[in-house]
């Protein structure tokens, strides 16, 4: 009996300590210190992804557009920028775009390209023509000569206007009338003894002469309006000579002037074509000028070097530059990383200015955007920033499919705002797009948007990992050594180094593999040289790594420790000693930002006679998500296809998570879940110093799942808090022991058969290592071994029919007549 | 009229409508940067005109050329006040930009008598007359000869100058005149007939030295000028004249 009982108790021994921790072996590194390694700045175990940008970036057709998935950390933004840069360095320079004035219609402005480095050289020479004519054409009009043509004008238009009245007023002085001026016009009367007649003389006159004189004034009045009906077709052609003069003394000027500059830039058709709409354009207001000289102030500065091409009136000529190269420095196509990706950011906009109230635009309040910039070269965008940007998304699609420039206002589109606004030109546009985003938005992307599939062709996929070779190992050392060489840390010792690629073993949560997200192993880096150089060291110890990763732990482990506290002062049950029926200590992750830790949770389950049903209370009360649901409905598939198969499953089972409650999902606590259902079922009890992780098909296999050093350290750390017994541990599916790498202190105590962790492979492994007693396996017979747990489960489940059919006859069956008095 | 502020050059504007009004305003407008002045308004309402109005079928030849039947007794005197206030605002505005003070009154009567009554204490009377078209006419000066330089030439010349117009002599007597720009007439007669066909801007005379001395003479200036006439001396032949206007002295105006 007592040999019996010492069977039972027996708990099988766990993984060698070896196999929770593998190790990067500092003297297999073959260097001591970083500052010996050749290092190496380039990306690892991407090389799928940099094919796919190094085609984006060098294909010349269309719509091949890149979009680069994968989590943050992996040096996506880098390896883009350095490949893109690489390919950019090999084309020329791109065009300069310009917007000029539409002379014709001012709220259409043109758009122009001019050959790299033209633009500010136009712009320049166009400044100088306006304050050249400011200065040249006030003096053309000032001059005598200008002053004789036009006094010779006005003394022609003066005196045709004036013989005409002369001789009305001579011709009615003859014939005794007297002209009037009124209020309202000119007025004739006959004279009578020198003096304009009087109504009551008028009257007194014979019908005969006040008809002679009625006859004689009204002659006379259409005499002179007909003279002053020809004053205004006069002041007509007075207005055209003078025209004429301003814009034959002008032409000869500007004309002048403009030629300098068209001969700067005659090898520019379009320049040339412009300029000659500037020349006639200057001709026809050269009174812009004359007005800009009359304004002239009194400032500090000499006339003469007055800017007059910032007065408002000269916007006109003004040259707008959307893009510009220096072609001494710009010598290759431009890559621009937007980091606001706005509506307005990427297509440019058009400003408004308040004048008088009112808000007014021309076309050098266009301002250009990341998609001006990038022309003829690359643009990198964040894909997120970019789909939260109202309109943003739309204008790049709409862009890259008409394949220019369209720039439209917010306020315009909305019909937000009604006020004067242009339609520039669209400027043609050839661009490679690589936007940088998750899985999760390209997924969607995908799906959502039928023309992101057209537009963006290419995905460049980072690997989230890199399998652990010895040949991976050395490279990624060197990386590490690149990376410290380019944030000028300090050199790392073999051991730092070792230390920091177990802590990259450590994130790809896999023995056998490296994470490449090195922005995290950068963090690590950086916080330890910093940990070093408080230590007065010049090298970087594997003490120092250990220290940022404990100390970057401890950061985010508030949560954790008060949870920790909770089951230490029994606020939340959890037992570690002893052994209880239908109870087991399952285990979950919690992850807090980038901090996860593990941490145990009591499930228990009870059993009785029912209908086979077995229920889930964590989806009864909507806590459990759907991967949980998933694992408890195996449950029943499980009971259902091994125990009692030619009797009706009559159980009715719950389960639940104690003290849990911010919901349960995923299907890792399927085995805890069944170990508890079988105990419950066989009566009996669980080790309450083990704890179990693993899901389970119907087949009573158990299963891998995620997050397994976090659970084990998780449950060890409660362990460790009520003391370390020798019989505590944790059950992990067989699958997942690759994926060891466990924190030092739980290694040490497995070493010192404090704790252990041992790998099952099915459903009847684990219940003998929590029960002690064998699961016992069907015999020829049918029947499980007596006393075995499948045994007693599968009795139990039997004594339900039973009782079920014997409660079903009962109700059934006739009333005896006894019962019926 | 009210005694003219004191100032370096005081003027008076005398005119029967806005319309003959507004030709002196201008001139004195771009003359504002000169020395300090002081601006007289009067405004007289000329009875024959109203007379006049009332014979049967009489027509009013506008500006335009367009023919209009007269308008009523009421109606002139509705455009008549309509026209004082424009011509007060106007003087006003001239004034204000050139930062002398101002009055303004209304009188009836005949224009260039009534002028040349309230005359007394003014340098210069304008007699306005309205503009029929809108080129640049000369400055002409008619003095008689020999021509002194006075007062008179002084501002002639700078007339000529704010208004960009030639400056043009018309001396009347028997002695050649050597300066530039000036024809000699025999008789006033000759001068008026050469100025009837000059397109003149402004024709400027001086009351005390002649060749116009009279009421009619200068009556007949302005007929045939058809511009402002700019007179000095005024004060010479206004107190020949009755004084058919006596206005009290008004405070001065900003």
């Amino acid at each position: 009996m007592a040999k019996r009982k010492s069977k039972a108790d027996l708990i099988p021994a766990g993984l060698a300590p070896d196999a929770l921790r593998v190790q990067c072996d500092p003297a297999e590194l073959g260097f001591e210190t970083t500052a010996n390694l050749r290092a190496s700045h380039m990306m690892i175990g991407q090389e799928r992804a940099i094919e796919a940008i190094t085609l984006s970036a060098s294909i010349t057709h269309k719509d091949f557009n890149l979009y680069v998935l994968g989590r943050m950390g992996m040096g996506r933004h880098e390896t883009v920028a350095k490949l893109v840069s690489k390919q950019a360095a090999d084309r020329p320079a791109p065009s300069d775009w310009i917007y000029v004035n539409n002379f014709d219609a001012p709220h259409k402005p043109h758009a122009m390209m001019l050959p790299a480095g033209s633009a500010s050289r136009l712009k320049s020479a166009m400044q100088d023509l306006v304050d050249d004519l400011a200065n040249d054409i006030p003096a053309l009009f000032e001059s005598e000569e200008y002053q004789t043509q036009r006094r010779a004008i006005e003394e022609e238009f003066g005196q045709r206007h004036e013989e005409p009245i002369a001789e009305f007023a001579e011709r009615a002085a003859k014939d005794g009338v007297a002209l009037l001026r009124t209020p309202m016009g000119f007025m004739l009367a006959a004279i009578v003894d020198g003096k304009p007649i009087k109504p009551e003389v008028y009257e007194a006159l014979a019908p005969e002469e006040r008809a002679r004189i009625d006859a004689k004034v009204e002659r006379l009045q259409d005499q002179l309006a007909k003279v002053l009906r020809h004053g205004p077709q006069l002041e007509k052609e007075y207005r055209h000579r003078i025209e004429e003069l301003h814009a034959g003394l002008a032409e000869r000027v500007v004309s002048l002037r403009v030629k300098e500059v068209a001969d700067q830039f005659a090898k520019i058709a379009k320049v040339g074509t412009y300029l000659e709409l500037v020349r006639r354009d200057m001709i026809s207001n050269a009174e812009l000028f004359l007005i800009s000289k009359e304004e002239s102030g009194n400032g500090p500065f000499p006339e003469v070097i007055r800017k007059f091409h910032l007065e408002p009136q000269f916007d006109r000529y003004a040259v707008n530059i959307m893009v510009s190269h220096d072609v001494s420095r710009d010598v290759a196509a431009p890559v621009v990383s937007e980091d606001m990706p706005t509506l307005h950011h990427l297509t440019g906009r058009i400003e408004h200015i308040s004048e008088m109230g009112t808000l007014a635009t021309n076309f050098t309040l266009i301002k250009p955007g990341a998609l001006h910039r990038a022309n003829g070269g690359f643009l990198v965008l964040d894909a997120a920033r970019l789909l939260s940007e109202p309109y943003a998304w739309e204008a790049l699609k709409r862009s890259l499919q008409s394949q220019s420039i369209s720039i439209t206002s917010l306020g315009d589109r909305l019909g937000l705002v009604s006020t004067v606004s242009l339609e520039p030109d669209p400027i043609p546009l050839t661009l490679r797009v690589v936007l940088i985003g998750d899985r999760r938005l390209h997924m969607l992307l995908c799906m959502l948007d039928p023309e992101f599939n057209e537009l963006f062709k290419l995905q460049a996929d980072f690997e989230d990992d890199l399998p652990r070779t010895a040949k991976n190992t050395r490279l990624m050392a060197r990386v590490v050594a690149g990376y410290a060489q380019q944030e000028n840390l300090r050199p790392m010792s073999a051991a730092a180094v070792a230390a920091l690629l177990d802590q990259a073993v450590r994130l790809a949560d896999d023995s056998k593999k490296f994470t490449l997200q090195l922005g995290a192993l950068k963090n690590v880096m950086r916080e330890a040289d910093h940990y070093a150089g408080q230590s007065g060291k010049a090298l970087i110890t594997e003490a120092d790594i250990a220290q940022a990763i404990t100390q970057a732990d401890r950061r985010a482990s508030r949560i954790q420790e008060r949870l920790q506290e909770a089951v230490t002062r029994k606020t939340i049950l959890i037992d570690t000693v002893g052994s209880v029926v239908g109870q087991v200590n399952g285990l979950s992750v919690i992850g807090t930002g980038q901090h996860y830790f593990g941490r145990p949770s009591r499930i228990t389950a009870r059993v009785r006679m029912g209908a086979g049903k077995v229920i889930d209370i964590e989806r009864e009360v909507e806590l459990g998500g759907p991967l949980h649901s998933k694992g408890v409905l195996i449950l029943g598939g499980f009971l259902a296809s091994r125990y009692a198969r030619d009797v009706p499953m009559s159980l009715h089972a719950s389960l639940v998570f104690e003290q849990s409650y911010g919901g349960v999902d995923g299907d890792s606590a399927s085995s805890a879940e069944l170990y508890a259902l079988l105990s419950a079922l066989s009566g009996v009890a669980i080790r309450q110093g083990l704890a179990v992780t693993g899901s389970v098909n119907q087949n009573g296999e158990v299963q891998a799942i995620g997050g397994v050093n976090e659970k084990i350290e998780g449950f060890f750390d409660t362990c460790k808090a009520r003391r370390l017994t020798g019989e505590q541990g944790v059950l992990i599916p067989a699958a997942n022991v690759e994926h060891l790498m466990l924190r030092r202190d739980v290694v040490e105590a497995a070493k010192a058969g404090k704790f252990r962790v041992i790998a099952i492979k099915t459903i009847d492994d684990g219940i003998e290592a929590l029960t002690g007693r064998p699961a016992g396996k069907r015999k020829r017979s049918g029947a499980f071994p007596e006393g075995s747990i499948n045994a007693l489960v599968e009795a139990q489940l039997r004594t339900f029919a039973e009782t079920r059919r014997r409660f079903a006859k009962d109700v059934t069956a006739p009333p005896k007549p006894e019962d019926m008095t | 009229m009210t005694a003219p502020p004191r100032a370096e050059t005081r003027i008076l504007i005398g005119a029967g409508s806005f319309a003959d009004a507004t030709a002196a305003l201008k001139i004195l407008g771009l003359m504002s940067a000169g020395p300090t002045v002081a601006f007289g308004g009067l405004l007289i309402e000329d009875r024959d005109i109203l007379d006049i109005c009332q014979i049967p079928n009489q027509r009013v030849v506008s500006a335009s050329g367009a023919l209009v039947f007269a308008p009523s007794p009421a109606q002139l005197r509705t455009v008549i006040e309509a026209d004082a206030k424009a011509f007060q605002r106007s003087l006003a505005k001239v004034a204000g930009l050139a930062g002398a003070a101002w009055s303004f009154e209304h009188s009836i009567g005949d224009l260039v008598q009534q002028s040349l009554t309230a005359s007394a204490g003014w340098d210069i009377v304008v007699v306005g007359h309205r503009s029929v078209h809108p080129m640049r006419g000369k400055i002409i000066s008619l003095r008689a000869a020999p021509v002194a330089d006075d007062a008179l030439e002084a501002f002639s010349e700078r007339l000529a100058t704010s208004l960009s117009g030639e400056h043009l002599v018309f001396a009347v007597g028997d002695r050649p005149e050597n300066r530039p720009g000036s024809h000699v007439f025999a008789t006033l007669d000759a001068a008026l007939a050469a100025l009837a066909r000059t397109n003149a801007q402004a024709v400027l005379l001086d009351l005390s030295q002649g060749p116009v001395r009279r009421l009619d003479q200068l009556r007949q200036v302005l007929e045939v000028a058809r511009c402002p006439l700019f007179v000095f001396g005024a004060a010479t032949l206004g107190n020949q004249v009755e004084h058919s206007t006596q206005i009290p002295p008004g405070r001065e105006r900003p």
